[in-house]
């Protein structure tokens, strides 16, 4: 507890850091906050105000459905920050696993592993979340999984990778002739020296996992009617995009700022995390 | 400051009031305080000091290098080929590139990881000649395998096709050796030579070194913990403790005859562990650079403490013979 | 090293052959019937099961999927398309070009910018030219690639009418001469190559900053430095060079996000590649063609990932390939 609580304090002093979690939290509240925050419903439809351009009553504009784009924007942080942040969570819980596993194991079950590693990146990604969601009924649930399920093998072969040289290290080779445990060596001296990759490769992945699932609403296979995530949005505003312009344009900036600022902050966290690799 | 008995005209390095401080986010560490020294040519001069005294910080501000967050002040100056620089701090790093490595060659304190990891030896070695040598297609790779064997290596050509991670840890100190001896200095600084190395193996490099000595006129700055190396091999001899030199001279009477309490704390645990006796161990802590305490640095830990040495810093006393130390209570004195 | 890559050519069509196993029993277990989706709702049920049975769809999954191996693996023939009729190889064989066109030319371009970009931030570490790189990089990184080639579209094709909206190339093509056919292909694939590129500039770029970064503050730059080296050397054959190696294996890994980035872009510019295909395809529930298109990805995605680890190997000899 102590610890977060000085890591949020150090990253409250960085410029950046600040202002990544400050957008971040602004997105967060407002997703949080839904309710209070606008006057109207997100799923209400009144045709007699549809496509209207960015006005003092709807400040970013209606949809073409007639319902009050900011509001839509709003409900749609919920679906589109609570897909990344879940199925992140699940990537970095398996890909940690076997790249720990995998890397200080080697032999055989370095072997089968990284065989498994291959055969699941040799899928491509988009590719295959595409196949998946697209023949199954999607559901919120069911893209979690999958892009959770479809993208830890990176986590592994980062750690896997980090594993590999951390584990030739003296250190670690003289902790082994002494006699500690595996499991002492793998949790103690392995796994905190790979935390700094794990968390700025998860962080960076959170914003990923966003733009993959409005990607696939953007083809019309994600988050289906009368939900909607940013990428729905985006590809409503896809039926006339000269006219009604500003459908695509600010759930787009939604996405962009809000992904900005969660780089903005893991790039923070990784030279906090790793002061020697941003020194200068 | 010179206090050398048998000086031989111009030194190579002149350092006057040496600062290096340690910039953190919001407070500086003054790691090492004032601190003044002079090599001339072909001295082996020996420094000695705790973990964490600053010696290595002290070997790369001589060629003013340093990470970012340190800030080196004072002056240093440097004898090159062809005439005196004066204080190389303000240089560029243009400049200093032109020095480093010619004046003064040095050897960092961990070989393995002072090679890049992905090219082989003999490319490093060349990469660090002068232009001229190094562009030559016949003389650059002939003085790589020379400088191979002035490091004393013998299987040349293997050791120069090899990369790093293929050698072994005295292999590689050999290898970072010609590295360092590349750009013909006429100073050597060796930050630990031997820490890793075992007995036989760390013989032979000091031989080498003394070789080098006497054959080129090579002058020598070996930083160790090693009283008994240092006593062996050196002819002059700095004590740091806590960012200043607590005493210097000649290492045959400094060794014989410290005056120094500190000095003679650490010959006592040195004899002690020569012969297997009970360790008298410095009592307490080197103090921690955050807090600086009135008084002289060894203070509380002196087994001749005294009201004074709490109160006020000693100066650094210079004897006509070259030799100087920083105490109130001398131990020759005393006793 | 041959024998390694000999292993590792092998070892591909097990892997491959898993792959398209999974997506088999994938796609039939999945829900949605293909006929419905194949065929107008008034078709008489007679005519729906001649087709049925014409494709072998009413056989237990076992037998089908016994059928279906056999047809692959001895006549590489993942049968003919439900929308086409021809064989789905074809299909998808026709649609390869454009997207490895696309795709092969969007990361050259991102690895030109992206390189660049990296080395100088790097160099440049803290200041001007650096925080500029980095903020242009985080704003590319941070966007959808579908966002970014939907506004590119609406502003240079639809708006200012500068670049053509959609396809690989006019429609008055074939009466071109072979410079101005080129010139027209190169026309088309601006806007989606840039686009791609741009996207991918953003990674590489943000990669190699890092990694060069990190190489900077290691011991042996500062031993380099301590025996004259000359910054410029310093930079480009040690940091540079050391920093680029880890690239070798993000390439690997890039290639199956470039097919992803391919689909949307395929998708919005409308070209005639892999990405739609399989678009289409999916919601077609056009079996045969997704097989093969599947199995033409993991080919090159394996192989790619391939040529990285025998890359890798060979630019850092810590790095040693066990045969
Ligand atoms: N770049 C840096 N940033 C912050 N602190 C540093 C830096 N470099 C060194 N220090 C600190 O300065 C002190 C002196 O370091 P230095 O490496 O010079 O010690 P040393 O005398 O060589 O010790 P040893 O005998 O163990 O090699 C140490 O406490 C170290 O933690
Ligand atoms: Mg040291």
């Amino acid at each position: 507890m102590k610890d977060w609580y000085y890591l949020l304090k150090k990253l409250w002093r960085d410029k950046s850091a600040r202002i990544g979690m400050l957008i971040i939290a602004v997105v967060a509240v407002s997703a949080l906050a839904a309710p209070l925050l606008t006057p109207y419903e997100p799923n209400t439809q009144d045709l007699s105000i549809a496509a209207q351009a960015p006005s003092f009553s709807h400040p970013l504009g209606t949809d073409l459905y007639g319902r009050d784009l900011l509001t839509r924007l709003i409900y749609g942080a919920r679906v589109s920050l609570g897909i990344g942040l879940c199925a992140t969570l699940l990537a970095v819980l398996i890909g940690t696993t076997v790249g720990l596993i995998s890397g200080y194991a080697g032999g055989w079950v370095d072997n089968i592993l990284m065989r498994i590693v291959d055969v699941l990146l040799g899928f491509p990604r988009l590719f295959v979340i595409l196949l998946a969601v697209g023949l199954s009924t999607p559901s919120v649930k069911i893209i979690i999984l999958i892009l959770g399920a479809l993208s830890w093998m990176e986590i592994a072969r980062i750690v896997r990778g980090e594993v590999i040289v951390i584990r030739e290290m003296l250190y670690v080779k003289s902790a082994v002739a002494l006699g500690i445990s595996k499991r002492k060596i793998l949790l103690e001296y392995i796994l905190p020296n790979t935390t700094d990759v794990i968390t700025v490769y998860a962080t960076l992945l959170i914003g990923t996992t966003i733009i993959v699932e409005a990607s696939l609403s953007f083809l019309g296979l994600g988050v289906q009617p009368p939900d909607a995530s940013w990428g729905t949005i985006i590809n409503q505003g896809r039926i006339d995009p000269i006219n009604a312009w500003w459908i695509s344009t600010f759930a787009g900036l939604a996405i962009v700022i809000t992904v900005i600022g969660i780089n903005l902050l893991g790039d923070s966290l990784r030279s906090l995390l790793n002061p020697r690799a941003d020194q200068n | 400051m010179n206090n050398r008995n048998n000086t031989s005209g111009q030194p190579l390095i002149d350092v006057r009031e040496l600062t290096i401080d340690i910039l953190g986010r919001g407070s500086t560490t003054r790691l090492i305080e004032n601190l003044s020294f002079t090599v001339y040519p072909g001295d082996i001069v020996g420094i000695v000091g705790e973990s964490g005294a600053g010696k290595s910080l002290l070997c790369k501000a001589l060629i003013g290098l340093k990470h970012n967050n340190i800030r080196l002040g004072g002056t240093i100056n440097l004898q090159k080929q062809d005439g005196w620089v004066n204080n190389i701090f303000p240089m560029t790093n243009r400049d200093l590139e032109k020095l480093r490595g010619k004046t003064i060659g040095i050897q960092f304190q961990e070989p393995a990881s002072s090679m890049n990891p992905v090219l082989q030896c003999g490319r490093q070695i060349r990469d660090a000649l002068p232009a001229i040598e190094r562009k030559d297609k016949v003389i650059g790779p002939a003085r790589v395998v020379e400088l191979l064997q002035l490091a004393g290596l013998e299987e040349v050509d293997r050791v120069a096709r090899a990369y790093p991670h293929e050698l072994s840890g005295g292999m590689l100190q050999r290898v970072t050796l010609a590295c360092a001896l590349a750009g013909r200095p006429r100073v050597l600084i060796i930050d630990e030579p031997t820490a890793a190395l075992d007995p036989i193996t760390t013989y032979g490099l000091m031989n080498t070194l003394d070789r080098l000595n006497r054959e080129l006129n090579l002058a020598l700055i070996i930083v160790s913990h090693d009283l008994n190396l240092i006593k062996t091999w050196t002819r002059q001899l700095i004590v740091m403790y806590s960012g200043q030199i607590l005493e210097q001279g000649a290492t045959t009477e400094v060794l014989v005859q410290p005056y120094h309490p500190y000095t003679k704390a650490l010959l006592e645990c040195e004899q002690a562990l020569e012969h297997n006796e009970e360790l008298k161990p410095i009592p307490g802590q080197i103090p921690s650079l955050l807090e600086k305490l009135a008084g002289c640095r060894f203070g509380d830990r002196c087994s001749a403490y005294q009201v004074r040495c709490g109160q006020e810093e000693p100066d650094l006393t210079n004897e006509p013979g070259g030799r100087s130390w920083r105490c109130f209570y001398p131990v020759s004195n005393t006793e | 090293m041959i024998a390694y890559i000999l292993r590792r050519l092998i070892n591909i069509v097990p892997v491959v052959l898993i792959g398209l196993t999974i997506t088999f029993f994938f796609i039939h277990l999945a829900p949605g019937d293909p006929t419905l989706r194949l065929m107008d709702p008034s078709v008489s049920p007679e005519v729906r099961q001649q087709v049925i049975e014409r494709f072998g769809l009413d056989q237990a999954l076992h037998i089908q999927y016994y059928n279906w191996l056999r047809n692959v693996l001895l006549d590489f023939d993942f049968g003919n398309s439900f929308k086409y009729g021809h064989p789905a190889s074809a299909v998808v064989l026709d649609a390869l070009p454009a997207t490895l066109l696309l795709t092969g030319t969007a990361i050259l371009l991102g690895l030109l910018l992206g390189t660049v970009s990296g080395i100088v931030s790097a160099v440049y570490q803290g200041r001007l030219p650096d925080r500029l790189i980095n903020l242009i990089l985080l704003f590319f990184y941070s966007m959808p690639v579908f966002w970014l080639g939907m506004m590119a579209l609406g502003l240079f094709s639809i708006k200012l009418d500068l670049l053509p909206a959609s396809q690989l190339s006019s429609i008055y093509y074939t009466d071109l001469s072979p410079l101005a056919k080129i010139m027209d292909v190169a026309k088309h694939l601006i806007l989606p190559v840039t686009t791609l590129g741009l996207a991918s500039a953003a990674g590489f770029g943000r990669f190699i900053r890092a990694s060069i970064i990190k190489e900077l503050n290691s011991d042996y730059i500062m031993a380099a430095r301590a025996r004259g080296l000359s910054e410029r050397k310093i930079v480009l054959s040690y940091a540079a060079r050391n920093g680029l190696i880890p690239l070798i294996s993000l390439i690997g890994l890039t290639i199956p996000v470039m097919f992803g980035g391919a689909v949307v872009i395929e998708v919005i510019f409308s070209l005639p590649g892999m990405g739609r295909t399989m678009v289409e395809a999916v919601l077609g529930r056009d079996y045969p063609v997704i097989l093969s298109a599947s199995s033409w990805a993991f080919i090159s995605v394996v192989i790619g990932n391939l040529l990285a680890d025998i890359g890798y190997s060979l630019a850092d000899p810590r790095v040693r390939i066990n045969t």
